[in-house]
């Protein structure tokens, strides 16, 4: 193909035809409308929904899912336990190979290598499985053995002292799992409470999220920074953490090194608070639905997020003093992660990328198009509401003692129960995929501009979530 | 206005841009810990070898050289 520039074709050395060579393997084309089948929002609506209408139509011919759907029952003593695992041995296998054949499909699709990714996914398994005993202990709770915060401690020990070959990576798609974890949530989340607090919490979040941009992106600008990483920071602190920083990184074309400073920063600071805001709000004995709103709107991960909500969540009911039901600390975040925060993105990365075009100095550019609002939107999303709009359909044709007694443990609760282990695949995952070692440094302009970002999102999001919004949060359920 | 000198000018057939998702987390270290070079957010943006900005596929820049393939 000639140069632009001249009719004249190019004459290539070897070293220009591999580079070519190169360019053709490193580049996956214009994705556009692939994505339906290249991206793992669309596969989590595949895999979500697929298992969401297949349960209902097992309920609506009078059967249930609920036999793939095992979980480890609850246990005091070790003969228990094992009694427990082998009267029901066959169905774990049958749920593995379940989840075998869906994820080797929709990953070879995607480009991963299935040698890589089963190998790694049989790890992935045999582990979650023991993370869900640990959790089923009766004792658990008195020693903090939630299960979230076993499979990201045990992952970071493993990935940071005994380390795995990198080919394992296949199999720890940590937004894959959460992904489809939250479809599968959707369905165990009315869509009437979506309408009714999804307007509070996108006020909720829209509040925090601009309060929290503005205070990163003007302390990083007061420092000497550049705007581009600014606004990269900013989109990591306030918006969705290390996919916000990504997204805005390629809308304002950012340097090479920007994406990787706000995601060390994202990451470091969203372990942080996987474990200092439960550990807060239990010494507050805050409402569940209170502490999910507050983790939705300070923590940076959705995954990171989920992991700390549902871990307090479990609390309720086990430790005395915290009020609220374990679902509302999961529903709460939910509303204000997802709903107020996740499915804006689009629209932050188009108006950065107009300012950046008209305002800032760019090497390369184009004219924003509004079209990258849809583009970027996180579809995983659709999914979500599609499967919370089924569920409640179903279920409006039960009163609330039939709905208890009937659509919970034979629609509801298997759909949990898979949705659980899709949490616990990704919380382990996380854990795998953080080494330390390999993060980039950031040096002390951006971790100080970072930093008070985070505490004014701390301390407006605690406000709003435990003050002014409290009566919203603390009735989820009702 | 779009001043690009011809449709086919951008990133996505410019030599020096690469947006595999596996390249991109093995450049982003710590990119397929909380986030995924397959997630939608994404889109199809890459990295300007050339120039060391990640950027859009549609973008283009006056360093645009095409491959010859």
């Amino acid at each position: 193909m000639a140069n632009p520039n001249d009719n004249e074709p190019i004459e290539l050395t070897e070293t220009q035809k591999e580079w070519d060579e190169e360019a053709d393997d490193l580049r996956l084309k214009s994705v556009g409308w692939k994505e339906l089948y290249l991206k793992e929002d669309w596969w989590a609506i595949w895999v979500g929904i697929g298992i969401v209408v297949v349960a209902v139509l097992a309920f609506l011919n009078g059967g249930s899912i609920k036999w793939i759907a095992i979980t480890p029952h609850r246990w005091h003593d070790f003969g228990q336990l094992v009694s427990d695992f082998g009267a029901h041995a066959g169905q774990y296998v049958s749920q593995f190979i379940l989840w075998l054949v869906i994820f080797a499909v929709s990953t070879r699709v995607m480009g991963y290598k299935l040698a890589e990714y089963i190998p790694s996914f049989v790890f992935v398994y045999i582990f979650s499985i023991l993370i869900f005993m640990i959790g089923a202990w009766d004792q658990a709770h008195h020693y903090n053995l939630e299960p979230p915060l076993v499979a990201l401690l045990l992952g970071m020990l493993i990935s940071n002292f005994i380390g795995l070959p990198r080919w394992m990576d296949s199999g720890f798609r940590v937004e894959y799992y959460i992904k489809i974890g939250i479809v599968l949530l959707g369905a165990t989340l009315p869509f009437t409470l979506i309408v009714w607090a999804g307007p509070v919490a996108i006020v909720q979040a829209s509040i925090v999220s601009i309060t929290t941009f503005l205070t990163i992106f003007f302390v990083g600008k007061k420092l000497g920074l550049d705007r581009r990483l600014c606004a990269v920071l900013g989109a990591g602190g306030a918006v969705c953490g290390v996919s916000g920083s990504i997204a805005i990184a390629g809308a304002v074309g950012a340097k090479k090194e920007h994406a990787p400073i706000a995601i060390t920063l994202v990451i470091v600071w969203a372990i942080v608070m996987i474990f200092f805001l439960p550990l807060v709000s239990r010494a507050m004995h805050l409402h569940t639905g209170v502490a999910g709103a507050w983790i939705g709107t300070s923590e940076f991960a959705d995954a990171a997020g989920f992991a700390a909500a549902q871990a307090y969540g479990n609390l309720a009911g086990n430790v005395p003093g915290i009020p609220g039901k374990p679902d509302d600390a999961v529903w709460g975040f939910t509303l204000m992660k997802v709903v107020g925060r996740d499915i804006w993105i689009g629209i932050w990365a188009f108006v950065l990328a107009l300012i950046a075009t008209t305002r800032w100095e760019r090497k390369a550019g184009t004219q924003p198009n509004p079209a990258e609002i849809w583009w970027r939107f996180p579809k995983f999303v659709l999914g979500f509401v599609i499967a919370s709009v089924i569920i409640t359909l179903i279920s409006s044709g039960y009163t609330f003692a039939e709905y208890n007694k009937i659509v919970k443990p034979e629609l509801v609760g298997p759909v949990k129960a898979l949705r659980t282990w899709a949490f616990i695949f990704c919380f382990f995952s996380i854990g795998l995929t953080t080494r330390f070692r390999e993060l980039s440094s950031t040096g002390s302009k951006p971790v100080t501009a970072f930093s008070v970002g985070v505490l004014v999102n701390v301390l407006l999001g605690f406000l709003l979530s435990t003050i002014v919004f409290a009566g919203y949060w603390q009735n989820l359920s009702h | 206005m779009d001043s690009r000198p011809a449709p086919h000018v951008r990133c996505l057939h410019c030599r020096h841009f690469r947006n595999d998702p596996d390249f991109l987390e093995a450049q982003f270290r710590g990119l397929n810990c909380l986030s995924s070079g397959r997630a939608s957010v994404r889109k199809d943006d890459g990295l300007c070898l050339h120039n060391d900005i990640y950027l859009g596929a549609d973008d283009w820049c006056e360093d645009f050289t095409a491959i010859a393939s």
